[in-house]
């Protein structure tokens, strides 16, 4: 898994991506868009933050004794495993407050060995910062139980990597995909009912955008994108 | 030698910000401790 305060500086055929959902970092709808295919967490940095799948204690933003609260409060809003993402050295205090309330949640650990590995009683290990994982991200080693249940990537098999993402003029994008065929993403009009990817079309066309690199509208109102056969659907709510 | 006044202080704060989480975590080690070394109830009856 890969997470990162930049959602750009991380490959967009990553499996899995972890994001932030509050903060000054907080990814935005187009942020989260650029990974279609991936398992997402959803991390949240404030304990008073009542979103997202992870709570982070570390220097500068949640701290031990308020995890117990916010995972209470997490379960109250329905979500079914609330983690808590820590460092190794951390993880103690972190335990000692949950015991004392009684609480459990499963364990995000921060730990830069720089190799994949794991730690009893944790579901992922951050084993690697930027400064060794190739990039500017993080790399997590996640155990595979984890994401049963989770929100399934938009396609199944997964799709991609997307040879070009280009942003609409009005917000959005449109990925070409490796089959040849456009996909929307994200943001009015480029999702489907139930805010979803669609796809939009078979074609080998490149794109037709502006000087500014972002697609444009035609005189009807459309967008430009050649040679669509009309096989555009959205995709069947969950 | 002219040391910029900002950097000091972002210097600062980062050592600040370093002892008070290093703070955080000595009191729930102590926290800990305490209730360990302290008698609970029904241990001298």
């Amino acid at each position: 898994m890969h997470d990162s305060i930049t959602a750009a500086h991380i490959p967009v055929d990553a499996v899995a991506v972890a994001g932030y959902v509050d903060g000054w970092y907080t990814w935005s709808a187009q942020d989260w868009a650029l990974f279609p295919n991936a398992y997402k967490l959803r991390v949240a940095v404030k304990a008073s933050t009542n979103d997202g799948d992870v709570l982070d204690i570390e220097r500068g933003d949640a701290t031990p004794d308020q995890a117990p609260g916010w995972v209470a409060m997490r379960r109250a809003a329905g979500l079914a495993r609330p983690i808590l993402y820590c460092s190794r050295f951390s993880l103690e205090a972190v335990r000692y407050y949950m015991d004392k309330a009684g609480q459990t949640a499963d364990y995000w650990v921060a730990d830069y060995t720089g190799a994949p590995h794991s730690i009893a009683g944790a579901i992922a290990v951050q084993f690697s910062g930027d400064s060794t994982s190739g990039g500017h991200y993080d790399l997590s080693d996640i155990d595979d139980t984890w994401v049963h249940g989770k929100e399934p990537p938009m396609f199944d098999p997964p799709i991609g990597p997307f040879a070009a993402m280009r942003p609409w003029v009005d917000g959005g994008y449109y990925g070409l995909g490796p089959d040849g065929a456009i996909y929307a993403f994200d943001a009015p009009p480029c999702h489907g009912a139930n805010g979803q990817p669609y796809f939009v079309g078979r074609t080998a066309a490149d794109f037709i955008h502006g000087a500014d690199n972002k697609i444009v509208r035609n005189f009807l109102g459309g967008v430009s994108i050649l040679a669509t056969s009309g096989e555009r659907y959205d995709l069947a709510p969950r | 030698m002219d040391v910029p006044v900002d950097r000091v202080v972002a210097a600062a704060k980062a050592q600040l910000a370093e002892l008070l989480w290093s703070l955080i975590l000595r009191q729930a080690e102590v926290a800990q401790l305490t209730e360990m070394l302290s008698p609970k109830r029904g241990d001298d009856e």
